[in-house]
């Protein structure tokens, strides 16, 4: 037989039982929806998780610290003296531990580094006692540096450009707080920030509202121009020469491979390096278990579903016997007759991927603008559950492979069967 | 040209054997039409069976054209049914949910035939046992005189040299059977196929060339 009529016979074998078939595949489909659910949920919540991180770092960014190892901790766990390191005031912070600190020595060691194109001393120890808009309510504030070049994802606005040293990019709540109607609204406009030093002495900075930050579900903090941030925390600790880490841009944003190998000569040099993927990683670790989880039950179904189609396949091979006997009788070759029952297995893991995947979609094209105005409200993502094709061709995919392998003992009797006794069966 | 050599077929294992052929000789010539007749457990469905390779024999040997079968692999012996022989069944074993030209085109599709070509061949062997006009019709609908001329279309389908008939009359009322009888003998004259039935039908045996008696697993006369 060509392989067509091997397709078109299954076919019409399977229609011949219709109800038994109908059944077979639902089982299928309980399992095959149950997976694209648990994986349009869980891509779902991966492309939202990727917006929130949005405005916490970007993939260029490589944040270094002091490491804990050898060459800056002891192996007992009680740090070495190191000139110009420990520091327990950096910042003017809390005084409670001892930081470690980096310094200009360790800048230079970091611009060294091969694909590194800028990188900047973040001070993110800086304190601020409040912001206000005019004479209006006063709001407490977390901020820290907007590296030149730097961007995110705004609500509105941008970021400082890089020659600008007065600009803030403001977290989404604030545009309430400040009572403007929308973020649009306070582009342009300016707000005072109040900050005290450790002798007591307070000064107020102005800076300009450049860009406000997209509404998600954890405030960030905001971000003020390189230089201004710098002059507060000069100002603050008296210092800029000591800070808790560096901020590392590389080349490409886009080049995964190219950071690695940073982080890679970066450690090797004793420190501690932060990527975005580790970023990432710390993130989706726990969504990723979540989801194994998940699909752990859409497979304990498949299974169910798997013993669905031997117990049928079985039944039809006795109940076709006959038919069977005939065609080997008519010069069919056992291959062949085991190839007709494993198109059919696989065909009932096709329409039962499909049809699942299909249902699956279809419920999240219906869920997602409801899940968008209920649940998930207001944190910008109007796609909560995903389905990428790749994903759902694999589930057919997968189904059908599962199909065949549930295939292959009813496939295998039937090739075996005696065309002489088929025939004399009545 | 046929030739048994001297066959034995023992079924079962130990104290349960059962011996149906008991060193069956004979040779059935091309274009040649015999009938193979005994009583019910006589060897004769079993004798068949053996001649056209549906099942091998425990010594002896069958030949085909000087050819031992049980020489040629599995993918030979499917191929020699599907090529060289045809079948004509008591219980006619057409498909019910199939139509009468899908059912008669089996052996082609089976054979690797393209569909145009199994199509046109399909509605000439219909047209030979005169059904053209069912093609399109279930084999449900049809009585049982009209499956068995779907069913010898569907054994002339593919050209054989040989078709095997297995009691064709014995699901039919004595005026149908004379009617199928004769078209059957017709198409072979016609064509020169060698026909070997098996029957305990007097008058179909008496249409034959030659009858071969087979009693207890041997040839009588």
């Amino acid at each position: 037989m060509r392989i067509p009529d091997y397709i078109t016979t299954a076919q019409t074998n399977l229609l011949r039982t219709k109800l038994r078939t109908f059944l077979t595949v639902f089982a299928f489909v309980i399992g095959t929806f149950t997976l694209a659910m648990t994986t349009a949920f869980s891509q779902g919540l991966r492309s939202y998780l990727n917006t929130q991180l949005g405005a916490y770092g970007q993939p260029n960014v490589i944040s270094v610290a002091v490491g804990a190892s050898a060459t800056q901790t002891s192996s007992s766990g009680v740090p070495f003296y190191q000139p110009s390191r420990q520091a327990s005031n950096v910042g003017g912070g809390p005084r409670d531990k001892v930081v470690y600190t980096l310094n200009a020595q360790d800048l230079v060691k970091v611009k060294a580094a091969p694909g590194v194109k800028a990188a900047y001393p973040d001070y993110s120890s800086l304190q601020i006692d409040y912001i206000a808009k005019g004479n209006g309510q006063k709001y407490v504030l977390q901020a820290q540096s907007a590296f030149p070049g730097e961007s995110h994802n705004l609500a509105a606005g941008q970021y400082p450009t890089v020659t600008q040293t007065d600009g803030i990019v403001l977290p989404y709540p604030y545009v309430e707080a400040l009572g403007a109607r929308n973020a649009a609204d306070l582009i342009g406009k300016t707000i005072a920030i109040h900050v005290t030093n450790n002798s007591g002495q307070a000064k107020d900075y102005t800076a300009a509202i450049t860009g406000i930050l997209p509404d998600t579900a954890h405030t960030p903090s905001a971000f003020i121009s390189y230089n201004m941030l710098a002059d507060m925390v000069q100002f603050q600790s008296g210092t800029i020469s000591r800070f808790s880490s560096i901020v590392a841009f590389t080349n490409d944003s886009a080049d995964k491979t190219a950071r690695n190998n940073i982080k890679g000569i970066l450690q090797s040099q004793g420190y501690k390096v932060d990527t975005y993927d580790d970023l990432l990683a710390n993130f989706s670790r726990p969504l990723s278990v979540v989801t194994y989880g998940l699909d752990g039950f859409a497979g304990i179904a498949l299974l169910a579903a798997t013993i669905g189609i031997v117990n049928t396949l079985l039944m039809s091979v006795l109940e076709r016997t006959q038919e069977i006997g005939l065609l080997k009788a008519l010069g069919m070759r056992r291959r062949g007759i085991t190839f007709i029952y494993l198109v059919e297995a696989m065909s009932i893991g096709f329409w039962g991927g499909v049809i699942g995947v299909a249902g699956a979609t279809l419920l999240g094209t219906i869920a997602n603008p409801i899940l968008a105005k209920t649940i998930f409200k207001g944190i910008g993502s109007a796609h909560i559950l995903a389905y990428p094709w790749s994903y759902m061709a694999a589930i057919i995919g997968g189904a059908m492979v599962i199909g065949l392998l549930a295939g292959t003992l009813p496939a295998i009797r039937a090739g075996r069967l005696d065309p002489i006794d088929a025939l004399r069966r009545e | 040209m046929i030739i048994a050599e001297n066959i034995h077929k023992i079924y079962g294992k130990k104290a349960t054997t059962y011996e149906a052929l008991r060193g069956v000789s004979l040779r059935i010539d091309s274009g040649e039409s015999v009938a193979i007749v005994g009583k019910s457990g006589s060897g004769k469905s079993t004798l068949m069976h053996l001649l056209a390779g549906l099942d091998h024999s425990t010594t002896g040997e069958v030949l085909w054209d000087e050819k031992a079968l049980s020489g040629l692999g599995e993918r030979q012996l499917t191929t020699l049914r599907n090529q060289r022989i045809g079948f004509v069944f008591q219980q006619f074993f057409l498909q019910p949910t199939l139509t009468v030209l899908e059912n008669v085109i089996l052996p082609l599709k089976i054979g690797g035939v393209s569909p145009n070509e199994r199509k046109r061949r399909g509605r000439n062997a219909l047209q030979a046992v005169d059904m053209l006009d069912k093609a399109d019709n279930r084999a449900t609908d049809l009585s049982g005189g009209q499956r068995q001329r779907a069913a010898i279309a569907r054994a002339l389908v593919g050209k054989p040299s040989v078709i095997f008939a297995d009691e064709p009359t014995g699901n039919l009322d004595t005026e149908t059977g004379q009617q199928v009888i004769e078209l059957l003998f017709s198409l072979q004259k016609e064509r020169g196929i060698t026909l070997i039935v098996v029957t305990h039908d007097h008058d179909l045996a008496k249409r034959c060339d030659r009858i071969i008696h087979i009693q207890d697993g041997r040839v009588t006369k």
